[in-house]
């Protein structure tokens, strides 16, 4: 029989991940953490146009926001 | 990480912060401190949000508010308002008023931090955490849990400013 080649690992050790990355990303610079803002915003923005919702334009863009059109 | 044009973002944000500093040299707003999800950035992880949110003083502050001064500068700047926000740099800014003693405080005890190169103030992380406790929305609960998780607070200067602004029971209801 071979061995298994998919990893087991733990649901606990997976949200230990996650929890080390949020903080690993919450010790970046400011400035670093702007960027990551913008990019949640153009994601949130990119699905709420595909799906037809209302949302603000990501920062840095001069298009009024949909809610406001 | 760039917006469209190729322009790191942090570029417009800085830019954004000089406009508001110079507003407050003008003295057409007092003592001025960022405040909401885009101050928890200068402590923890991003969380989304879609304004900067300016805390301020105004130099007439009544029962009714003038922003006419405001407004009048930043549209000779070419800055216009666009619903409850006006577009500055690229950057959505909401200018909020003090809405009582703990912002009072809040704005008087922010601190020093620069951005970008441009030097600005950010309410302190307590403080914040108190706004988030006395706002109460959902995702004001939301934003506190998380945040919490991720960067615990002086569990001291936190309570110290919950007992004086009465928000203990509050902060103990929304069960963090």
């Amino acid at each position: 029989m071979s061995t298994n080649p998919i990893n087991l690992t733990s649901p606990d050790a997976i949200f230990k991940r996650k929890e080390d990355r949020r903080r690993n990303v919450a010790a970046l610079t400011v400035e670093e953490k702007v960027e990551m803002l913008v990019q949640l915003q153009q994601l949130a923005w990119q699905v709420a146009s595909e799906t037809g919702r209302p949302c603000s334009s990501p920062w840095g863009t001069q298009e009024v926001s949909d809610k406001q059109k | 990480m760039s917006d469209h044009e190729g322009v790191q973002i942090s570029v417009h944000m800085a830019a954004a912060l000089r406009v508001i500093n110079d507003l407050e040299a003008d003295e057409i707003i007092r003592r001025y401190a960022i405040g909401g999800a885009v101050a928890l950035l200068f402590y923890s992880e991003p969380t989304l949000t879609f304004d900067l949110d300016i805390f301020c003083h105004f130099p007439s502050e009544g029962i009714l508010l003038n922003t006419q001064p405001l407004y009048e500068w930043l549209k000779k700047r070419g800055y216009s308002p666009e619903a409850e926000y006006v577009r500055i740099e690229g950057v959505p800014v909401q200018f909020l008023p003090s809405t009582g003693p703990l912002v009072d405080e809040a704005l008087e005890r922010a601190v020093e931090r620069p951005f970008g190169g441009v030097p600005t103030r950010v309410i302190d992380y307590e403080y914040l955490l108190a706004i988030m406790v006395q706002v109460g929305r959902p995702k004001d609960k939301a934003r506190l849990q998380g945040t919490i998780s991720v960067t615990p607070p002086d569990e001291a200067k936190l309570r110290d400013i919950l007992e004086r602004h009465n928000l203990l029971d509050v902060y103990a209801k929304m069960g963090i």
